[in-house]
């Protein structure tokens, strides 16, 4: 018996190891995400930081890295957009360490990341993600259970190294941890939230969050901390919801009550009529979230229209999206 | 009740931690009427989680037999052979309706029944059927006592073996059976959790990857395709069943049961006699105590018959449909033919590797017939086989991944036959060498590395 289980032990590290060299070496999707973009986009910035343009910064996972092309944008309406998209894996914290590292006072920070991705908080648990596999493990999104075998297997002894290199590599440092929960005097940053949760409540009879749930809360709550990081760097804050295939266009309920929450809390929505519910699949290609070429041409001409034109969601809008959905009898998806 | 899926780990430890937990509540009871019932429930609990049709049927299936013998033991009425005339198709009757009503009354008859359209096949129906069959012909012919109830009932449900085999016989599992004690004992807790681990490898690290790769690139105009995949499909099935019956054999003996091997390294086979000597032995070896020897199996000069008989029906048993009567019809006109030149005929003897490549080429051939339900295609995939001009070497892959994969799988597959090879010379025992320690830790590490994402259900769960 203590044979077995010697050597079983001895196999479990055996194959920590050797995942984690296939994922450093082999494993496309990491490699490109974790090396290609980040050098592309270190070196793309270099060129444009001395400028004294504004430059919109969009932030996201790899829907965003692949829904964008600047260049077009550039081209079309003379603006600067950073396509600072990255791989939801690496965890929210090095994303956002990633783009806000770019921001410099009078920018304009876009942060478009699913309303579940805030709740990955320091990165996935074992960090790395794997999407070839389609696995994209979180508390909002199971997995199966072979998938969780193998991240955890995989990244047992790494994941700390991953994510240290991750944030090492885009120079991700304490401060930009912040304005998440660093204690100060022993205290958790007061995020406002409270407050403004219950300032909404004495106003009405249903507060706006009632209908969302548990993450929902948190997906308000951090994008409240960004917002706050970019007021005190300088700099401009909005949200545009990522896209997403769906073959029910009533999706586009879900998000327009999660835009009317952050609109009521003083959050800016881009304005996309989608509200980033796309029902054609052809702007797809491998996932629900990766646009096609074909995708990426139509979305960028949108996202580019609204940068250009600094159009935001108003509260009436949503809220006139929303009673078109509950009269339509269409509201039952949530 | 797939090994491979944490699922069943995780049901398993929770209704053992709670019969441990019950242990307290029912110290009088007797201990080895305690185990049983523990694991009956236990048993029944893995059934009713698959579906409550799944149980209910087993339960109608097993109740009746033991009903119908415990009453011809008793009072013997009526003859041992005539209560088995009309037992045994009553105890077919459920298998019959679910398994085969659809294609006999709309595929055959050409009727338009809806009622038996589209069942779904209580797992396990197969291997349970058959596995009480033999337990009340062997009972009711040979005269012997009836078990208790509950015995019975444990006998066929030991739940590791139940859905997906091995068919055991009454003289082997119920002796066991009847002196049941689960408790701990260290040589058969290693010994079974190493079999289970192979049986882990087999199917998630070799099948399931095959099954993969199966499903890559199929083109029905390119000959040299189809044989790649009748050859992926032949490796996949034997891995994918053996793997099963490797871990249903360590889950039993780490409770203290040793359960029959189904498989006995075929692909290592040098004639088709000797294939299907160890293929799903279980089966074959039923097929062959009921069916080949009552028909006078090769005592007779229809002997020939009688073989192709025996693998139509085996076929059948696999499936309803016409692939699988051609399957199995094929398997005995190769198992004729085998017998007309070999030693028992003509004494005509291909020397070992020639006679291993014919074997492994025949019955990459035939598994098509198998795999491909769908007559159409199968006429179009013989048509293509059959023109040279149709046969184009390549497969369809994508970036270097998915060649990475496949020579790791073409090597593990290929390492993996040899290792059996070479264990059975060794030991005797084609599966020795991989519960060897240094196995183990080789193949924990595939496990963990090497399992595609999503896993595919065991094949013969269809079954």
């Amino acid at each position: 018996m203590k044979k077995l289980v010697i050597s079983a032990v001895i196999g479990i590290f055996i194959a920590c190891v050797v995942q984690i060299w296939i994922d450093r070496h082999i494993e496309a999707d990491l490699c490109f995400f974790g090396q290609d973009v980040a050098d592309v986009k270190d070196t793309w910035y270099k060129t444009v930081a001395g400028r004294s343009e504004k430059i919109h910064i969009i932030a996201g996972g790899s829907e965003i890295a692949t829904s964008l092309d600047p260049d077009s944008i550039k081209d079309a309406y003379g603006i600067t957009v950073m396509n600072a998209g990255y791989h939801a894996g690496f965890g929210l914290p090095p994303i956002l360490a990633v783009a806000s590292s770019y921001i410099r006072p009078g920018d304009h920070f876009v942060c478009s990341l699913y309303p579940s991705s805030h709740a990955l908080q320091m990165g996935m648990k074992f960090a790395f993600m794997r999407l070839g596999s389609g696995v994209l493990s979180s508390p909002v999104m199971p997995v199966s259970e072979a998938d969780i075998l193998k991240i955890i297997t995989g990244n047992l002894l790494l994941s700390c190294w991953h994510l240290d290199y991750a944030w090492s590599r885009y120079k991700y440092s304490i401060p930009h941890l912040h304005y998440y929960e660093i204690p100060e005097n022993g205290k958790l940053h007061d995020s406002g939230f409270l407050e403004i949760k219950l300032r909404t409540m004495e106003q009405k009879e249903s507060p706006p969050t009632a209908y969302l749930k548990g993450p929902m809360e948190t997906y308000l709550q951090k994008t409240l901390h960004i917002r706050q990081y970019c007021d005190k760097v300088g700099a401009d804050f909005s949200v545009l919801l990522p896209p997403l295939h769906n073959d029910s266009p009533a999706y586009r309920l879900r998000h327009a009550k999660i835009a009317l929450m952050l609109v009521e809390h003083g959050i800016r929505v881009l304005k996309d009529e989608r509200l980033g519910i796309c029902t054609d699949v052809t702007m797809f290609a491998d996932t629900v979230a990766h646009l096609s070429s074909q995708g990426v041409q139509k979305n960028t001409e949108i996202w580019g229209k609204a940068l250009k034109e600094g159009s935001f969601w108003t509260k009436e809008e949503l809220q006139h999206v929303i009673e078109e959905y509950e009269l339509s009898g269409r509201a039952d998806i949530l | 009740m797939d090994f491979s899926q944490l699922i069943f780990w995780r049901i398993l430890i929770v209704v053992l931690c709670a019969m441990k937990a019950c242990d307290f509540f029912l110290k009088s009871v007797n201990p080895t009427l305690r185990r049983k019932l523990y694991f009956l429930i236990l048993s029944w609990v893995m059934l009713g989680v698959i579906s409550m049709e799944t149980l209910g049927v087993f339960l109608l299936v097993s109740i009746v037999a033991y009903g119908l013998s415990y009453w011809q033991v008793r009072k013997s009425l009526i003859g041992a052979r005539v209560t088995l005339s009309f037992l045994i198709p009553v105890l077919l009757l459920p298998l019959f309706y679910y398994k085969y009503a659809d294609f006999a009354v709309n595929g055959i008859l050409n009727m338009d029944v809806s009622l038996v359209r589209d069942l779904v096949i209580p797992v396990g129906i197969s291997f349970y059927s058959f596995q009480i069959i033999a337990f009340c012909i062997d009972t009711l012919i040979r005269k012997e006592e009836m078990p208790s109830l509950m015995d019975y009932l444990l006998f066929c449900s030991f739940f590791p073996q139940i859905v997906a085999g091995p068919i055991e016989r009454k003289n082997d599992l119920l002796p066991q059976i009847q002196q049941f004690d689960p408790r701990i004992r260290a040589e058969n807790l290693n010994t079974g959790l190493r079999y289970i681990l192979v049986g882990i490898f087999f199917k998630s690290v070799l099948a399931d990857n095959l099954a993969g790769l199966m499903r890559i690139g199929y083109d029905g105009n390119n000959g040299f395709v189809i044989w790649m995949n009748n050859l992926l499909f032949s490796m996949r099935i034997y891995f994918d069943f053996c793997g099963y019956g490797l871990s249903a054999y360590g889950l039993a003996r780490c409770f203290n049961v040793t359960l029959k091997m189904n498989f006995w390294s075929p692909y290592t086979a040098c004639n088709m006699t000797e294939f299907w000597r160890r293929w799903h032995i279980t089966l074959t070896s039923w097929f062959r105590d009921y069916v080949y020897f009552p028909i006078k199996g090769s005592r007779t000069r229809r002997w020939w018959l009688n073989i192709i008989f025996v693998f139509l029906v085996s076929g059948i048993w696999h499936g309803a449909g016409w692939n699988f009567v051609i399957w199995g019809t094929l398997i005995g006109i190769t198992m004729v033919i085998h017998r007309l030149f070999s030693t028992k005929g003509l004494g005509w003897r291909l020397p070992a590797l020639l006679g291993w490549l014919v074997t492994i080429t025949t019955m990459a051939f035939i598994w098509m017939f198998f795999y491909i339900t769908d007559l159409d295609l199968l006429l179009n995939n013989l048509a293509t086989l059959a023109n040279f001009r149709q046969y184009e070497c390549s497969f369809p892959l994508q970036g270097l991944e998915r060649h990475l994969l496949v020579w790791v799988v073409a090597i593990l597959t290929i390492l993996t036959i040899c290792l059996e090879a070479i264990s059975m010379k060794w030991k005797n025992d084609p599966y020795w060498i991989f519960t060897h320690p240094i196995a183990i830790g080789i193949i924990m590490a595939l496990v963990f590395i090497a399992q595609p994402g999503k896993t595919p259900s065991f094949i013969y769960f269809a079954f």
